[in-house]
């Protein structure tokens, strides 16, 4: 335990005074054996600023509140960040730690009554793992609340464009929590337990009534001409009155989702005022620390941002002062301690995954031609660039983009069948002719040179023909002006990146001079067959040194 | 001796009570939230405190950025108290740095009348869109134990688009007629800016339409300042084949900062019956206790089917009745299917089809996928 500051002076003012009561005449030559105080710096030296080190487990959450009575956790706009974002270390987030931070409150005693916002999901077309992936992960996010004990979620738009259909098919087995609620849109005649305008959950003794509205022209937006024949959506002013009357007279504390703009929570919360949490939806990835006070401090309008880096936490207490209390959770690594969060471990690292890989997610992405290749033109491998570019594929081999596919492999945490890692660890996935899989498509594991300069084919089988080679042609700066780099290289997975920083790494302009024999001869089938044999080869010895992706 | 023993216990005691007191007097700081908070006013700290001012507003707006710049903004705190203020880096969501910190672990103490700057950097990259990104600096000023330096403003790409994400989804479209999406691309900063040529990955199926923005769509678009640009109206024709489609729209433009933008069309052309959920998913069922999953069919138009389950893989059981929002006899086109793995079936991995048969003219037969993971007692 370190020393505080303010107490070393009085310790060695008493040692002193009593090694001088207690030798009296005696030995004046002996010393004390003293204590050894740990500055404030050196206490401190692990623990990074601003995130808390991680912890056993034993530590008190909330120390500096007393246990409430009941308590809230919201959660929303997951966006389908089942883990923390991005696969670069020191993000925050992930459903693991959330269900660490539940586990640790209701040891303490806490009545915790969990809720989400929805937003569970990211729109299945600009989710690199494409429309199929994204309705696995949408059952798998909603096991995981059920897993937590969640209570409600809100009807979200952006869970819908996963298609009203689907979606009201997933709710209709989701047992009897987490219950879907909305007070504005009603399901037809055949699903009305996939939507209901309320749920009262119990904590403890006490009941927290909860309900949700949504911005109608959220619904609007959607493409799907299926959503008008399924619900009937109200205006949520309107729809909510009944509902809001039926909380208060039915609960202790009432909380309003609100799947809309801030301006919609801030005048449902005025409208109605019997709200004592109103949860908006965020404009901002990350939310402010403290809840917004309407109705002379009574309502809390509180948001959590998006991705689920930030969970709000509310206690309710008995103290006419501070009934109710809010505290801003960033879910970091202090909820990383060995063992946290094991059944959502196991649902994403086992059961997602095996999953993916028995609907074949991966094998059976809906593929395209590219757009910038010469008609006709197929992927074939960086092996078959090797013959002619030697120097070029040698710095590529020297790169973490030729062993890309290998950080896949980690036998903890594999993820060779998640299409949203596949789309960035392989080559040409998503285009006709691009990666499949491991069995069928070996030459095209890592990320290649035809990501980035498109199929070669016809270029390989005729290497000066102008058309082939001008369809291949890419400098730097188009690359960089188009932002080729940052499908992978994103904001979440790679948060350092910028391209003049990270471009020299892999430079290879003009490093071949194509002047052996042979190097202005085209390839053909069995060539590049071989070739695509050696690459593999190539790959291999280099395995192990390369397999984390931190950038 | 007995004095020297009686002394030693008596100092032990005095130097736990001195360590452990103010510890337990004061609230738990680090430990206590997530969100580090200094203690707040102790009874230790009652006498000379330093006061920390910070220069002007915490929260300090942006001009509209362009992508790849770097915006900082800098404020000035100081202690204007009597004591020492000791100042550490709290919870952060974006890059930031405090003069004369030595790095990141450290605090930085200042005496009173000293002060120091606060500055918050913030790299545009590729976002596009709103942000909003804050640091938190701690201070064992009783009276401001916390001060919360806020940055905001938009990031704006030299094209813009609508779709920000620059994607369209189709959902589940019917193939048997036209679906339609519009895009558009515009700029705030080149007034005639050109759309050079609109391409895309299947037009056998899909065509596209440029048209200029016209002014109601121009304010709707931006009601700060002038855009200039083209709306896309991006036609999906019938006839294209059912099942999922991701398909890529390329528009080059003759915007000097950004040649080209693509687009993703992607969804689920469907036919004449579907099936929600497309494949029927149990995980985890128990073998003793068994399970059961919904679904429903839906068949286009409305129109009655008579279904039949011609296969069904071991130990499924499948039955399909009409969804009950029929309304007097009518058709809603709706069918519940209700799939059911029996207790005491075997446990082990299951993969299979369900084979219907219908007397709809054109689905004969609609298969289904089924997996499942029938879970064993331990």
């Amino acid at each position: 335990m370190p020393l505080r500051p303010q107490g070393l002076p009085a310790v060695i003012f008493c040692w002193v005074s009593l090694i001088m009561i207690g030798c009296g005449q005696g030995d004046s030559k002996k010393s004390p054996s003293t204590v050894q105080p740990v500055s404030d710096s050196e206490s401190t030296a692990k623990v990074k600023a601003g995130e808390p080190a991680p912890d056993d487990g034993s530590s008190k959450l909330m120390a500096d509140w007393p246990t409430p009575v009941a308590a809230l956790l919201i959660s929303g706009e997951q966006n389908g960040y089942l883990e923390p974002c991005g696969c670069t270390s020191g993000q925050l987030g992930g459903l693991k730690r959330r269900h660490e931070l539940c586990e640790r409150l209701k040891s303490q005693g806490w009545n915790l009554v969990p809720v989400d916002l929805g937003g569970l999901i990211k729109d299945p077309g600009a989710s690199l793992g494409g429309i199929e992936q994204t309705k696995i992960k949408f059952t798998v996010a909603l096991r995981a609340l059920k897993t937590m004990n969640y209570q409600a979620v809100a009807l979200a738009a952006s869970d819908l464009k996963l298609g009203t259909l689907e979606v009201l098919g997933q709710y209709l087995n989701l047992g009897d929590t987490p219950k879907i609620v909305s007070a504005n849109v009603k399901p037809t005649a055949g699903f009305e337990q996939t939507i209901v305008p309320l749920f009262i959950a119990q904590a403890g003794s006490k009941k927290i009534g909860i309900t949700s509205v949504i911005d109608p022209g959220s619904l609007d937006k959607l493409n799907d001409p299926t959503l008008k024949d399924l619900l009937t959506v109200l205006p949520a002013k309107e729809a909510l009155a009944p509902i809001a009357a039926e909380l208060e007279a039915k609960s202790d504390w009432q909380v309003l989702l609100v799947q809309g703009p801030a301006e919609l929570a801030k005048s449902m919360a005025a409208a109605y005022p019997s709200f004592d949490v109103v949860v908006a939806s965020s404009v901002y990835e990350d939310p402010t620390a403290e809840a917004d006070k309407v109705n002379d401090g009574k309502t809390l309008i509180v948001n959590v941002g998006k991705k689920g880096k930030y969970n709000g936490l509310i206690g309710f207490f008995p103290d006419s002062d501070q009934p109710i209390r809010y505290q801003r959770i960033t879910l970091g690594s202090r909820y990383d301690r060995p063992g946290a969060g094991e059944p959502i471990r196991k649902l994403i690292d086992e059961d997602f995954q095996s999953e993916l890989k028995a609907a074949k997610v991966v094998e059976n992405f809906p593929r395209r031609s590219h757009l910038s290749a010469t008609p006709g033109a197929s992927f074939v491998g960086a092996g078959a660039c090797k013959n002619c570019h030697p120097a070029t594929y040698a710095k590529w081999m020297t790169s973490k983009h030729s062993h890309a596919y290998d950080a896949l492999l980690n036998p903890k945490r594999n993820r060779e069948f998640d299409a949203e890692c596949i789309s960035c660890h392989t080559t040409g996935f998503e285009y006709e002719s691009g990666w499949v899989s491991a069995e069928k498509t070996p030459y095209l594991k890592g990320n290649q040179c035809e990501n980035c300069h498109g199929p070669a084919s016809l270029h390989a089988g005729d290497p000066d023909n102008p058309k082939f080679k001008k369809a291949m042609a890419l400098t730097s700066e188009l690359a960089d002006k188009n932002m080729l780099c940052i499908r992978c290289h994103d904001s979440d997975n790679s948060p350092k990146f910028s391209f003049a920083t990270f471009w020299p790494q892999i430079m290879h302009k003009k490093l071949d001079t194509y002047d052996k024999p042979g190097s202005h001869k085209g390839l053909n089938a069995d060539e590049i067959a071989r070739l695509q044999k050696a690459l593999l080869a190539d790959q291999q010895p280099k395995d192990t040194g390369l397999k984390k992706a931190n950038y | 001796m007995l004095r020297w023993f009686l002394i030693a216990i008596l100092a032990a005691g005095i130097t736990m009570a001195i360590i452990i007191a103010p510890q337990m007097l004061s609230k738990p700081a680090n430990k206590a939230t997530d969100d580090l908070k200094f203690p707040t006013k102790t009874a230790e700290q009652n006498g000379p405190s330093p006061v920390a001012t910070v220069d002007h507003e915490p929260l300090h707006a942006f001009e509209p950025m362009p992508q790849n710049a770097e915006g900082k903004h800098v404020w000035k705190i100081s202690n204007t108290g009597k004591s020492d203020m000791e100042l550490t880096k709290g919870p952060s969501t974006c890059s930031c740095t405090i003069a004369n910190f030595k790095n990141d672990e450290s605090k930085l103490v200042l005496k009173p009348g000293e002060s120091t700057e606060i500055e918050l950097k913030w790299e545009t990259r590729q976002n596009n869109g709103e942000f909003k990104k804050s640091a938190s600096v701690l201070t064992n000023d009783p009276l401001k134990p916390s001060v919360e330096f806020v940055v905001q403003g938009i990031v704006r790409p030299a094209v813009m688009v609508q779709p920000q994400d620059r994607v369209l989804n189709f959902s589940n479209a019917s193939n048997d007629k036209p679906n339609e999406a519009i895009v558009a691309v515009y700029s705030s900063d080149k007034a005639d800016m050109k759309i050079v040529s609109v391409t895309n990955s299947k037009p056998a199926f899909i065509e596209t339409k440029i048209s200029p923005l016209a002014t109601p769509e121009k304010t709707q678009l931006s009601q700060k300042e002038n855009v200039y640009g083209y709306k896309i109206t991006v036609q999906i024709k019938p006839g294209m084949p059912v099942g999922l489609f991701s398909e890529e729209l390329s528009v080059k433009t003759d915007h000097p900062r950004q040649e080209e933008i693509k687009f993703i069309l992607t969804g689920k052309m469907t036919g004449p019956i579907s099936c929600f959920p497309e494949v029927l998913r149990l995980s985890q069922v128990s073998a003793e206790k068994g399970g059961v999953l919904q679904a429903t069919l839906i068949v286009r138009d409305k129109k009655a089917v008579k279904f039949e389950v011609a296969e069904e893989p071991k130990p499924v059981k499948v039955t399909i009745v009409p969804a009950d929002d029929a309304k007097g006899g009518e058709s809603s086109g709706r069918y519940r299917l209700t799939l059911t793995i029996p207790p005491g079936s075997k446990p082990g991995a299951l993969e299979g089809i369900v084979v219907l048969k219908t007397d709809h003219p054109l689905a004969k037969e609609v298969k289904i996928p089924v997996t499942a993971v029938i879970l064993g007692t331990k």
